[in-house]
């Protein structure tokens, strides 16, 4: 059981609560909430107590409000309260190593120096160039500095180009979403 | 390839405190909006649903303004959620300024029934035939279930899953919200008279 003092201590908050909510008293409700900022306890005894008010004396559930609603409603009134989505992060070198280190089929058929090599750039961070094109590729792939064999770059630019062809499906369902959310909005853009 | 994306933003909060406000306002949202909906329904009263989420709309939208506004003066250890609900019925006082209902005046300054109070909440199995009189008196007016509840927490000890499992009720928060009812009702019925009006 908890302590008894946590109790009263408990019980006391509880009550208070409930009475400036029963007599409509926001700037008693405000005072906790704003005690609650530094107190986690009474924090987690507001929040405990509101959403068990929500279910027992709340409205219906039918009533609930979509929060999602609530929040395209904000984020066009208010758009600096949001973070915009965030884009996928560009691809490095490690992106692709990654991928390549994960695929055990493939890791299987390269040598130890590959493996080497695909160890090495599991660390470097460079930027993968936009243009993926075998000449453009083979020129790049030489100021990485890193000696591996025909097979293993050309396993590398396979998966650099199906991972950047996932990234842009990614950006473009983003871009649609925020579409799709605006029109949502009454077609306001 | 696809344009380049500025590079990923770490996880943790930056040093910029009106973008660890957003980053708790985004997190949050969900829990913001559902308690907001529920003080706003209690609070304002007989509004109908389209009026309870004009007024949700309203009071988080200016909230978050000030939040933000003010986000220098935010310290992050704090918490951000607690601080915005603080602002938010902030707006809702000023909002309600004109037309509100008499301020609470509450029992809790009360000495006797503060250490009629640490008394139950000490009280155990082995306590109970020693309860003092006056709070057994107390109880003796409250309905079966409010009575039930209280012993259930404080002479048995169940709190959390194990109240609500015993209540039926829906979770642990709401058997929490039975409970501060059961002693809202004692409250009203502790005193020398004892016929105060229950809630």
């Amino acid at each position: 059981m908890t302590k008894p003092e946590h109790s009263a201590a408990w019980a006391e908050t509880a009550l208070h609560y409930l009475d400036a909510l029963d007599a409509g008293d926001a700037a008693a409700l405000a005072e906790l909430w704003e005690q609650a900022t530094e107190d986690p306890q009474l924090e987690q005894v507001l929040g405990d107590l509101t959403d068990g008010l929500a279910d027992l004396e709340g409205p219906s559930p039918s009533w609930e409000i979509d929060a999602e609603r609530v929040r395209g409603l904000l984020r066009e009134h208010l758009p600096s309260a949001f973070h915009e989505e965030h884009a996928p992060p560009p691809l490095t070198v490690r992106d692709v190593a990654a991928r390549l280190q994960t695929d055990s089929a493939l890791a299987a058929r390269f040598h130890e120096e590959d493996r080497t090599a695909n160890a090495r750039l599991l660390a470097d961070t460079t930027l993968l160039p936009e243009e993926l094109g075998l000449p453009h590729f083979e020129k790049w792939r030489t100021s990485l500095g890193v000696n591996a064999s025909a097979h293993y770059w050309r396993a590398f630019r396979q998966a650099a180009v199906l991972l950047a062809m996932g990234r842009c499906q990614q950006a473009g369902e983003l871009a649609a979403a925020r579409r799709a959310g605006r029109s949502a909005k009454g077609g306001r853009s | 390839m696809c344009g380049r994306a500025s590079p990923s933003e770490p996880e943790t909060p930056g040093p910029d405190p009106a973008d660890f406000l957003r980053q708790a306002i985004e997190r949050n949202w969900d829990v913001l909006v559902r308690r907001l909906t529920v003080l706003v329904y209690r609070v304002c009263g007989r509004l109908r649903r389209e009026e309870v989420q004009d007024r949700v709309v309203e009071v988080l939208n200016e909230a978050v303004r000030r939040a933000l506004q003010n986000a220098a003066a935010f310290d992050p250890a704090r918490s951000a959620t607690a601080w915005i609900m603080g602002i938010a019925l902030r707006v809702l006082q000023e909002q309600r300024r004109t037309g509100r209902r008499t301020v609470v005046q509450s029992d809790l300054g009360d000495a006797v029934w503060r250490g009629a109070l640490e008394e139950l909440c000490s009280a155990d199995d082995s306590q109970t035939a020693t309860i003092r009189l006056d709070i057994r008196q107390a109880l003796a007016r409250l309905d079966e279930s409010q009575r039930r509840i209280i012993q259930l927490r404080y002479t048995d000890g169940l709190d959390g899953e194990e109240l609500a499992r015993e209540l039926n009720a829906p979770t642990a928060g709401a058997a929490r919200v039975r409970l501060a009812r059961a002693l809202q009702a004692l409250r009203a019925a502790f005193g020398p008279s004892g016929d105060e009006e229950q809630p």
